[in-house]
C-alpha cells in the first residue's frame, strides 16, 4: 500500500511537472511557427529572446508578459516571458540557468533580486548570450541596461510630486521595498538630495522604512511612524505597494498626511477612487520590455556587438524610448506616467 | 513561595515575563506604548497570526507539524474569493465555504501523514509546494484588490475606535477581531473541557499507549490537520478583510512566524504539551516586537537582528526547561531501576 501510494505520488509529481513544462513550451512553439512565417516574409533572423521577470502573480509582471506577447505577435520574433512563482531568488536563478542551457540568443532581466542573479548572468555571458537588464543600473554582469528614466530623475520626479502635495513644507519619510534594492534606494537618495537642495522647509525624519514589497507591512510601518510623528506631512513610497499601505494607514488614523510614489492603478484602485491617494507615478513595464527586445534585435542584427548601435539619441521604437540618453552601458528613456483617477482606464495593470 | 516557584516553572510564565519586560522597554523608549490607540493597533494585529496559531497549536499537541498552512489558505482563500466574486448574501457563506475547502486540503495532509506515518515535515513541505503550484500554475492566481460585495459590512465593522487625546490619532479595532476571540474560546474549550481534547494530548504524548486504550489515533491525527486547515482559511479571509486586498504571495513565509509564536508559548515540538494561554503570550510577544521596533527608534537595518536575539532567548529557555525536566525524569527512572535491582 505504502509503495503504491509512493508510486502514485511520484506519478502525480512527474505529470504535474510535465503539465507545467507543457504550458510554457506550448506558447513558444506556437510563436516559432509565426516566427518562421515572419522570417520568410521579411527575411529576419529567427532570434530566441527570453525575458526573466519577477513573480508571475503580480500585475506588474503580468503587464511585462503582455508586452512580450504583443511584441512577439507584432514582430514574429520568438520572445518569451519566464517568471518564478514566488519572489524567492533561488527560483529565479534556476530559471536563468535553464534558459542558458536552452541556448537563447538574448536574455532580458527584469527582476527584484539583482545581486542574486549576477553569478548566473556571468555564466550566460560566458556562453555568448547577450544580456540586457532593466532596473539594474548597479549590475555588472550584463551588456546593456535600459531604464524608463534615470534613477536620479525618478527620485526627483517623486519628490517634486510629494512636495507639491505637501505645499513644500513639513516632515516626511521615505519607504523602500527592500533595504537592499538598488533602484529603490537610488530613487530615495536622489529624492532626499533634491529636497535638501530645493525645499528647505521640508524635513526628512528617521531612517528609511522597509515595506518588504507587501501592502500589509507598508500599512503597519506607516501606522507606526504616524503614531510616533502625528504631524508627519508626507510619505514617499518607492515599492509599488507603499502608497496603498500608507494611504490605508492615513485614512484609518484620520490624519492629514500625503502619499506619493511608485504604484499601479489596479493595486491602488480603491484609495485613488475614494480620494485618499491623489496620484501615483509609474512607467509601463510592458513598453520597457518591448523596447529591450527591440534593442536586443538591433544588437543581434549587428553581429552581437553594441558598438555603433548604442549611441546618444538612439531610437528603440516605442513611445518614451525614441530619443534615449546613453551613459556608459546604460540607456535611459523618458517614459514616466502621472497616474490619477482621470487616466485610470488607460493603464489597466 | 512554593506556589510562586511552581508558577515560574511553567514555560508560559517565561514568555509572559519577556513580554512584560518588552512592554516596559518600549514604554520607556517611546512613551507611547500604553496609549489607547497603540494598544488597539496591537490587538488588531494579533488577529491573523493568532487564529493561525490556534490551529498550529492543535497540530503540535497531536504530535504533528504543519508548515503548509500559508499555502493551503492562500489557495483556499483564492478559490473562495473567486467563487463568491459577485455574491451579495451573508458573509457567513464564504467563511463556511473557505473552511470546507481548507478543511479538505488539511484532511489531505493529515491522511497522508497518519496513514503512512511519513514525517510530517516532509509531507507538509511537499504539499506546501503542491498548493503554491496549484495556486500559481493551474489557477494563475492574481491580486484581488476589490473584495466581493458580501464582505463590505464585515470590512467596515468596528468594535471600537480609540483616539489618543494628545496626538489626535485614532485607531480602530476591526470586527474580525471577534473571530480571533471566538477561535481562542473554542480552542481552549476543545482542549480543556472535551474528551476529544484529552485524546489529542494522549495521542501526542504517547501514541502507542493511546492506541492501547482504544483511541482512534488515525482520526485524531487527521482531525488536527483538518482544524489547522480551517483556522488558516478563516485567518486568510480575515487578513483580506483587514487590508482590503488579497495577494497570492502575501502569506508567503508566514509559517515561520506562527510556528515560532507557538513554540515560544511553551508548546512541545514532540507533541503532548502546549496551552492556548501560552500560545497567546507567544503571539503577543512576537507581534508586539515586530510592530514596536520603529516606535523604539531601532533603525530598520537592525530590526531583524533584534527579533533574532529575542527569539533565541525565548526558545533557548524553553529548551533548557525541557532538558531539565527530562533529566529529572531520567534520574527518577534510574533510581527506581536501582531500587528494583536491590529488591531482586
Amino acid at each position: 500500500m505504502k509503495k503504491a501510494l509512493c508510486l502514485v505520488l511520484s506519478a502525480i509529481m512527474v505529470l504535474s511537472l510535465a503539465a507545467c513544462g507543457g504550458g510554457q513550451a506550448a506558447a513558444p512553439a506556437a510563436s516559432e511557427e509565426k516566427a518562421a512565417e515572419a522570417s520568410s516574409d521579411s527575411g529576419k533572423k529567427d532570434y530566441k529572446i527570453a525575458l526573466v521577470g519577477g513573480e508571475t502573480s503580480s500585475e506588474w509582471y503580468m503587464r511585462v508578459e503582455k508586452g512580450i506577447n504583443e511584441y512577439r505577435d507584432e514582430t514574429g520574433i520568438n520572445a518569451s516571458f519566464n517568471g518564478p512563482a514566488t519572489s524567492d531568488p533561488t527560483e529565479t536563478v534556476s530559471l536563468i540557468k535553464d534558459l542558458i542551457s536552452q541556448k537563447v540568443d538574448a536574455l532580458i532581466i527584469n527582476v527584484d533580486c539583482q545581486d542574486a542573479v549576477e553569478p548566473a548572468l556571468k555564466d550566460a555571458r560566458e556562453a555568448g548570450i547577450l544580456v540586457i537588464s532593466t532596473e539594474g543600473t548597479g549590475m555588472t554582469n550584463r551588456d546593456y541596461d535600459v531604464e524608463p528614466c534615470d534613477n536620479k530623475y525618478y527620485g526627483e520626479y517623486m519628490m517634486q510630486g510629494l512636495a507639491k502635495q505637501m505645499g513644500e513644507k513639513g516632515k516626511y519619510v521615505v519607504m523602500v521595498g527592500d533595504l537592499t534594492s538598488t533602484s529603490h534606494n537610488a530613487w530615495a537618495d536622489a529624492a532626499i538630495a533634491y529636497q535638501k537642495e530645493n525645499y528647505p522647509d521640508m524635513e526628512l525624519i528617521d531612517e528609511r522604512l522597509e515595506s518588504q514589497v507587501n501592502a500589509e507591512v507598508a500599512y503597519e510601518r506607516a501606522k507606526e511612524i504616524l503614531k510616533k510623528y502625528p504631524d508627519l506631512g508626507g510619505i514617499l513610497g518607492c515599492s509599488s505597494f507603499d502608497p496603498l499601505g500608507a494611504s490605508k494607514a492615513i485614512k484609518e488614523l484620520g490624519l492629514d498626511c500625503k502619499t506619493f510614489g511608485n504604484g499601479t492603478m489596479l493595486t491602488d484602485e480603491e484609495v485613488l477612487k475614494d480620494g485618499t491617494l491623489e496620484a501615483i507615478t509609474f512607467w509601463d513595464p510592458g513598453l520597457t520590455a518591448k523596447a529591450m527586445c527591440n534593442l536586443a534585435v538591433q544588437i543581434l542584427d549587428n553581429g552581437g556587438k553594441g558598438d555603433g548601435v548604442v549611441k546618444e539619441g538612439m531610437n528603440l521604437g516605442y513611445e518614451g524610448y525614441d530619443n534615449c540618453v546613453v551613459d556608459g552601458q546604460c540607456i535611459y528613456g523618458n517614459a514616466l506616467v502621472y497616474g490619477t483617477v482621470d487616466n485610470f482606464d488607460e493603464y489597466p495593470f | 513561595m512554593n506556589k510562586i516557584k511552581k508558577l515560574i516553572s511553567y514555560p508560559e510564565s517565561f514568555c509572559l515575563l519577556i513580554t512584560i519586560v518588552l512592554f516596559i522597554v518600549i514604554e520607556i523608549r517611546s512613551g507611547q506604548f500604553f496609549t489607547s490607540n497603540n494598544l488597539t493597533d496591537l490587538l488588531a494585529s494579533y488577529t491573523v497570526p493568532g487564529i493561525m496559531a490556534m490551529g498550529s497549536l492543535i497540530v503540535f499537541i497531536s504530535g504533528g507539524l504543519d508548515i503548509s498552512f500559508p499555502a493551503l489558505c492562500s489557495l483556499g482563500g483564492f478559490i473562495t474569493l473567486t467563487v463568491f466574486k459577485n455574491f451579495t448574501g451573508s458573509v457567513i457563506f464564504p467563511f463556511l465555504f473557505c473552511s470546507l475547502v481548507c478543511g479538505l486540503l488539511g484532511m489531505f495532509n493529515g491522511a497522508i501523514i497518519a496513514k503512512f506515518k511519513f514525517a510530517p515535515l516532509i509531507v507538509t513541505l511537499a504539499t506546501e509546494s503542491l498548493f503554491w503550484g496549484i495556486l500559481h500554475g493551474i489557477l494563475r492566481a492574481r491580486e484581488i484588490s476589490v473584495l466581493p460585495p458580501c464582505f463590505e459590512k464585515l470590512q467596515d465593522s468596528v468594535i471600537w475606535i480609540a483616539t489618543n487625546p494628545e496626538t489626535g490619532i485614532s485607531s480602530r479595532l476591526p470586527g474580525v477581531f471577534l473571530i480571533f476571540v471566538g477561535t481562542v474560546i473554542v480552542a481552549s474549550l476543545l482542549l480543556r473541557k472535551t474528551v476529544y481534547g484529552r485524546k489529542l494530548f494522549a495521542v501526542g504524548g504517547n501514541p502507542s499507549a493511546a492506541e492501547n486504550v482504544g483511541i482512534n489515533v488515525f482520526w485524531i491525527r487527521v482531525s488536527a490537520y483538518i482544524i489547522s486547515g480551517i483556522t488558516a482559511g478563516i485567518a486568510c479571509l480575515c487578513r483580506s478583510c483587514i487590508i482590503g486586498n488579497y495577494h497570492p504571495n502575501a502569506l508567503y513565509g508566514y509559517e515561520y512566524n506562527v510556528i515560532s509564536m507557538v513554540v515560544l508559548g511553551g508548546c512541545s515540538l514532540s507533541g503532548g504539551r502546549g496551552s492556548v494561554i501560552g500560545t497567546i503570550f507567544g503571539v503577543i510577544l512576537i507581534q508586539t516586537m515586530n510592530l514596536s521596533l520603529t516606535l523604539m527608534n531601532v533603525p530598520t537595518y537592525w530590526q531583524k537582528f533584534c527579533t533574532g536575539v529575542i527569539m533565541i532567548i525565548g526558545i533557548s529557555y524553553s529548551a533548557y526547561r525541557t532538558m531539565k525536566s527530562s533529566q529529572k525524569l531520567s534520574q527518577v527512572m534510574s533510581k527506581s531501576d536501582d531500587k528494583a535491582r536491590e529488591v531482586k
